[in-house]
């Protein structure tokens, strides 16, 4: 019986060692050894679906002791070998890949690795697992992935197209604004744009047509002193880069030709919800006739940002005026079921009717609801002169519009602590990251700017508030985070109708109120 | 004539007020090198009328002439102020100092690029106060700045200067 259970047990033991030490096929050469790396790669959307037509990459690279004495780590016997391939993922999200290192038989295996990765421009990686390994020949990594996300924001391309065109605004333009067109920044700059940029002594040190609207200089010691796109040790504030729009009045006004008139958009996502934001351009913000003394400035970024919940139903939209704004509930705004001009606004959102309707304000471009209260400022300085300026929404529906020809994303930014500098994502606008001031405005050269022309939409920190207290920061991400810097402060109130505007100085009063003006008749 | 008739008695106690304030000022010169004193100094609302930079000359600790610079910043209009004045001294380092001023408002806005417009003011004003000053030492100024808004209406701002004299 003993004997029979020996004989048994030394032809299992005799199998077994077979199995695992014989020498397969593609390593039957008795004077090379071959040694393969496997990868069995599964790769799954955001929606757990497995992802076709994604090419993932596989590399192994191994160590080798030449002598064959078994001392790997002798610098003089020691030789590297990698291979690598790449193979794309089937219907279902799965590929197989391998990859031979052949060498001596004498040699003696030291040290390996063996990892994948995927590649692709517009990837965005949520989650992976099981991707490298140092001990094992075998991997099975898992991605989690979007595959469209080519601004980086964690939103598929797909669905942000989707968003902007689902809601995308008609802008109602007052008859008698000066603007006669959107604007398109990009062939404004490189039109007409110069870049200029001081020291904190006050010289010009920078003056140059765009492009380049990116400029980094090193000093000999290897530090950034100027960077226009992030911190420079000569140039430490934003305010010291400006772009200075050669335009004059004749032409400032007309904007962009037809055909070339973008409406930009920017779709981020925060907590539970999504918000998109309508970004358009006027050449202009010049309010001449409507003030003492016509404050005005070239450049000049409004918005509307819609909020969404998680299953792309909107909640409340954010109306930008000044600093400031009014929120309104969906039932509130006034909708179309088209973006065409001739569309007729209806109250109350439906799915039917998807395309917000927005009254701008004359030359100011403060962005309003239907029968909104509207912006005004009374300044008094200490009793002797005055000054009052208030947004003139109140012209009829449809005599006018800011029409748009196409609609163009924004993208994202991120900060870098060793660039010391902002880039755009992916494949982002080149422009979002510049920190300076869009535009010459009044009063530049006196030093003192409390209106001056605006920042690029990455740095409008704030103003994505819809409620007291929000702690958004960034554009969208996160990830470009900036002191806010709004004055004066004002305070978003989600019912609507309460702001709180205060100013620090002393010598005058500058009160802000809200006065009904029919805006949008 | 009528303003004059209106504000007779007004008028009336201040010149007694000036008039005694010289005894109630007056000290002795002594140990001075100097009677021609320069200063230069920040003044806080006053003449200025938010804050302005200012040099005067003081002759004979009895009448001085000044002329500064200085700002307002408002979101709307915004100037740039020049204060000039000449005022009578009374005393010699404790000075009651009263005299007519003129500030012109320079406004802030900008022709570049053809836009904007310049609306400038000018607005007259009366300056009562307590001016500290001694050769050599720290300038200190106290008072009330009376802008004549029109002939009804009178803007009061009070004013301190802190400077030196030289």
């Amino acid at each position: 019986m003993l004997k029979e259970i020996l004989k048994k047990s030394f032809v299992i033991c005799f199998i077994l060692v077979n199995l695992l030490h014989a020498r397969p096929e593609w390593d039957n050469d008795p004077d090379y050894r071959t040694y393969r790396g496997y990868a069995y790669v599964h790769v799954t959307d955001e929606n757990g679906n497995g992802k076709s037509g994604i090419k993932v990459y596989l590399k192994m690279e191994m160590t080798f002791d030449t002598d064959g004495d078994g001392a790997v780590g002798d610098p003089q016997d020691l030789e590297y070998r990698s291979k690598s391939t790449s193979k794309f993922t089937d219907q279902n999200g799965y590929t197989y890949l391998y990859v031979d290192i052949t060498v001596p038989s004498y040699w003696y295996n030291g040290w390996k690795h063996i990892r994948t990765w995927l590649s692709g421009s517009c990837i965005t990686v949520l989650s992976t697992s099981g991707t490298f390994s140092n001990s094992s020949f075998w991997i099975y990594p898992n991605y989690n992935i979007i595959p469209d996300d080519c601004d980086r924001d964690d939103i598929s391309d797909n669905i942000e197209n989707q968003i902007a065109e689902k809601f995308k605004p008609v802008l109602h333009r007052h008859p008698n604004d000066r603007q006669i067109n959107l604007e398109n920044i990009e062939t404004l700059m490189y039109n007409s744009g110069t870049l200029k940029g001081w020291n904190y002594a006050g010289y010009t040190v920078y003056n140059s047509d765009i492009p380049p609207l990116h400029i980094v200089d090193y000093n000999e010691a290897g530090w950034i002193f100027k960077n226009s796109y992030g911190w420079g040790s000569e140039m430490p504030a934003y305010e010291l880069w400006r772009i200075d729009f050669n335009i004059n009045k004749s032409t400032s006004y007309s904007g962009a030709a037809v055909g070339n008139r973008p409406l930009y958009y920017h779709i981020f996502k925060h907590e539970s919800n999504y918000y998109v934001q309508y970004w358009y351009f006027f050449t202009m913000n010049d309010i001449q006739g409507d003030t003492e003394n016509d404050t005005w400035h070239e450049g000049d970024w409004e918005h509307v940002t819609i909020k969404l919940n998680n299953e792309l139903n909107h909640v409340a939209v954010n109306f930008y005026q000044h600093y400031g704004g009014h929120t309104k509930f969906p039932a509130q705004c006034w909708w179309s079921s088209s973006n065409s001009a001739s569309s007729i606004p209806s109250q109350g959102y439906s799915e039917s009717r998807t395309h917000l309707h927005i009254w701008i304000s004359k030359n100011g471009h403060a962005s309003y609801n239907k029968n909104d209260l509207v912006y005004r400022m009374q300044v008094n300085i200490i009793g002797l002169e005055s000054d009052d300026f208030q947004d003139q929404c109140d012209y009829e529906t449809n005599q006018s519009h800011f029409k748009y020809d196409f609609l163009e994303k924004l993208g994202e930014i991120e900060y870098s602590d060793v660039w010391l500098g902002y880039s755009p994502k992916g494949n982002s606008k080149f422009w979002l990251p510049f920190i300076g001031n869009v535009g010459e405005y009044w009063r530049h050269g006196s030093g003192f700017a409390t209106t001056p022309s605006p920042r690029m939409p990455a740095f409008r920190i704030g103003y994505y508030s819809f409620t007291i207290n929000s702690s958004i920061t960034g554009f969208g991400n996160g990830d470009a985070s900036s002191s806010i810097n709004i004055f004066p402060p004002i305070v978003y109130d989600i019912n609507g109708n309460t702001y709180v505007t205060a100013y620090p100085l002393y010598f005058y009063e500058a009160d802000i109120s809200w006065v009904q003006n029919n805006s949008g008749i | 004539m009528n303003f004059i008739k209106k504000y007779m008695f007004q008028l009336l106690i201040a010149s007694v007020l000036v008039g005694n304030m010289h005894n109630l000022f007056s000290e002795e010169i002594t140990n001075k090198s100097k009677t021609n004193l320069s200063s230069v100094y920040f003044e806080l609302a006053g003449q200025g009328p938010f804050f302005s930079i200012n040099y005067d000359k003081s002759y004979y600790y009895r009448i001085n002439f000044r002329g500064g610079i200085g700002a307002i910043i408002t979101p709307l209009s915004s100037y740039y102020t020049f204060p000039i004045g000449i005022n009578y001294l009374v005393g010699n380092k404790n000075i009651f100092e009263t005299g007519v001023g003129i500030t012109p408002w320079l406004s802030m806005s900008d022709n570049i690029k053809q836009f904007g417009k310049k609306n400038n003011k000018l607005h007259p004003n009366v300056w009562i106060g307590y001016r500290y000053q001694n050769s050599g030492d720290l300038l200190l100024k106290l008072g009330i700045a009376i802008y004549a808004k029109d002939i009804n209406h009178y803007v009061v701002l009070p004013g301190i200067s802190l400077g030196v004299t030289f």
